[in-house]
């Protein structure tokens, strides 16, 4: 029981980020429900699982109104993990093209999350931008996961997303130099030629240019199976986890 | 001094707490997810305690060029990250470059909620680097404010035995000023705020009073005995009393353990007043029966 009421609190943290905005009516009764210790309408099984992790111990309950296999979570991982990294190669890929063309995107994520991800883009189109290089997740942790009423699956993850390798910079700049790539963006280490610091020097100083970051990040994702699920909203994450750099 | 007293009070996280908002990864890489940051802070006035919160969203889209990303590991701008350092090194040496460490912006701590009320975390502040980012990204125009005053229940001031009182017998003064609290909403966040009473000043209104740390409390069967609050008249005549309560204030979250607000609220206790009766010495056979006594005659 100690172990139940531990948990509490992180899937409740989980449930108000997501909801914050985007409360949903019996969804949220349901989750709100199982948060007072009290059961949904439907008389859910309640069932505590260990969740996947590397690294960072998670603990995920889930709520069904039938019995889930037993090897659910570790399905729900691999899904998660699986469309989290398609869902950053896609966003790379569009942004690297300068975002006009965002259609690549629209079956992996939902309909209400699609016009977030439409206007991010347009950004980008706007503003003349686009990116090179790759976002990376890692130490994806599954917090919640279960499958709804209705038989859709609800699955949360976080993830370490590192951005750092990711240029952002105007749609004419130069390639970056070999220089840069070599070192961007751990400049702690340079121990190259003066040469080459003049390089980076150089490329760094270009107007409109950035990069992204390292991040704990929260994402939702749901559909009818764990092989058929679309991010339905995501947001940086400011709870409990772990995403020092290693 | 019970005037107006305004104390500007930064409370749970100072100079403010970071929350991230939904968005698309691209934005995020582009720096078009705006974190949103709070200041909260309490105004203590003489009677009432104001907690305000205050929402932003540090800069503005697309400013910051050759800068990271806004919520990316920044170095405090105007200055690129790296190159600059790298420069001089190479120009004053006249060498060869090899060995040199160019800075690298610190990374920004994210793994941690350090505010965690009712066991939920309630954002995590930007922690180490707040004031890099404070100073290397101008603060847009508020976006969201809430303010929410709260105040204590008022208490009321009890005269033993009554309405009346003898004079150079004690005459229990007391307060029913208890602990209250009150629940409202800031900013979506049910918050809940405590009084509780500290000290109790009683006026006995013939020039005199007194501050006590216990509320005092009922005779009981033993009237006109001394108790800690009471006080004794001297003179028969008419008297009006008053109390002050000072309370301290604490604040929760949904539930979470209450913190404590420094400083204090005085607020008006109650008054009453009491005639203490000419006393006049009577020979009788016997004393008054139980309860026959009413304004000093049997």
């Amino acid at each position: 029981m100690d172990k139940f009421l531990a948990v509490i609190p992180w899937f409740s943290s989980l449930a108000d980020m997501r909801h914050v905005r985007r409360a949903q009516g019996w969804w949220l009764a349901c989750v709100l429900s199982v948060a007072g210790l009290t059961s949904c309408s439907l008389a859910p099984d309640e069932v505590l699982a260990p969740g996947s992790s590397t690294g960072v111990e998670a603990v995920t309950r889930y709520v069904t109104a039938r019995s889930l296999p037993p090897d659910f979570l570790d399905s729900a991982a691999q899904a998660a993990l699986a469309v989290t990294t398609k869902y950053l190669e896609v966003s790379d890929q569009i942004t690297a093209s300068g975002g006009g063309d965002p259609q690549a995107m629209r079956t992996l994520v939902s309909d209400t999350w699609w016009p977030e991800e439409e206007a991010a883009f347009a950004y980008y189109s706007d503003h003349g931008l686009r990116t090179l290089g790759e976002t990376t997740v890692s130490n994806l942790v599954v917090q919640t996961a279960y499958e709804r009423v209705d038989g859709e699956y609800e699955i949360g993850v976080i993830g370490c997303v590192d951005s750092t390798g990711v240029f952002v910079l105007p749609e004419d700049a130069p390639k970056p130099p070999d220089e840069v790539m070599r070192w961007h963006p751990h400049y702690e280490d340079f121990e190259g030629t003066a040469e080459e610091s003049a390089i980076i020097e150089e490329f760094l100083s270009l107007e409109g240019l950035s990069w992204g970051s390292r991040h704990a990040v929260v994402f939702w994702f749901e559909g009818p199976k764990l092989s058929d699920l679309a991010l339905d909203s995501s947001q940086q994450w400011w709870g409990v986890y772990s995403c020092q750099e290693k | 001094m019970v005037g107006l007293v305004v104390m500007m009070m930064a409370l749970m996280v100072s100079p403010g707490s970071a929350q991230a908002t939904e968005c698309a990864q691209s934005a995020r890489n582009s720096g078009q997810c705006e974190v949103i940051t709070w200041d909260i802070s309490a105004d203590i006035d003489a009677d009432h305690v104001t907690l305000g919160a205050t929402q932003y969203t540090p800069g503005s889209p697309g400013v910051h060029s050759a800068t990271p990303a806004q919520d990316a590991p920044v170095a405090p701008a105007p200055a690129p990250p790296a190159p600059a350092p790298v420069s001089t090194q190479v120009s004053t040496g006249g060498t060869s470059a090899s060995g040199v460490r160019l800075p690298r912006p610190t990374p920004r701590p994210v793994s941690q909620c350090e505010v965690i009320v009712a066991n939920r975390c309630r954002q995590s502040s930007p922690s180490k680097d707040s004031p890099e980012l404070m100073v290397s990204e101008p603060i847009a125009p508020t976006s969201v404010s809430d303010l929410v005053s709260f105040s204590p229940a008022t208490g009321s001031l009890v005269v033993e035995p009554g309405s009346w009182s003898l004079p150079r017998l004690p005459t229990n003064v007391y307060s029913r000023a208890g602990e209250s609290t009150q629940a409202g909403e800031l900013l979506g966040w049910p918050i809940e705020v405590r009084f509780t009473p500290r000290s109790f000043r009683f006026t006995y209104g013939d020039g005199s009073s007194a501050s006590f740390s216990t509320a005092g409390g009922s005779w009981g069967s033993r009237q006109f005995t001394p108790t800690a609050t009471s006080h004794v008249y001297n003179s028969p005549g008419v008297y009006a009393l008053s109390a002050e309560v000072t309370y301290s204030v604490s604040y929760r979250f949904d539930g979470g353990d209450f913190e404590e607000v420094p400083g204090t609220i005085t607020k008006p206790g109650g008054s009453a007043t009491l005639r203490v009766l000419r006393v006049s010495s009577l020979l009788v056979d016997q004393g008054c029966a139980p309860g026959g006594l009413v304004d000093g005659r049997c």
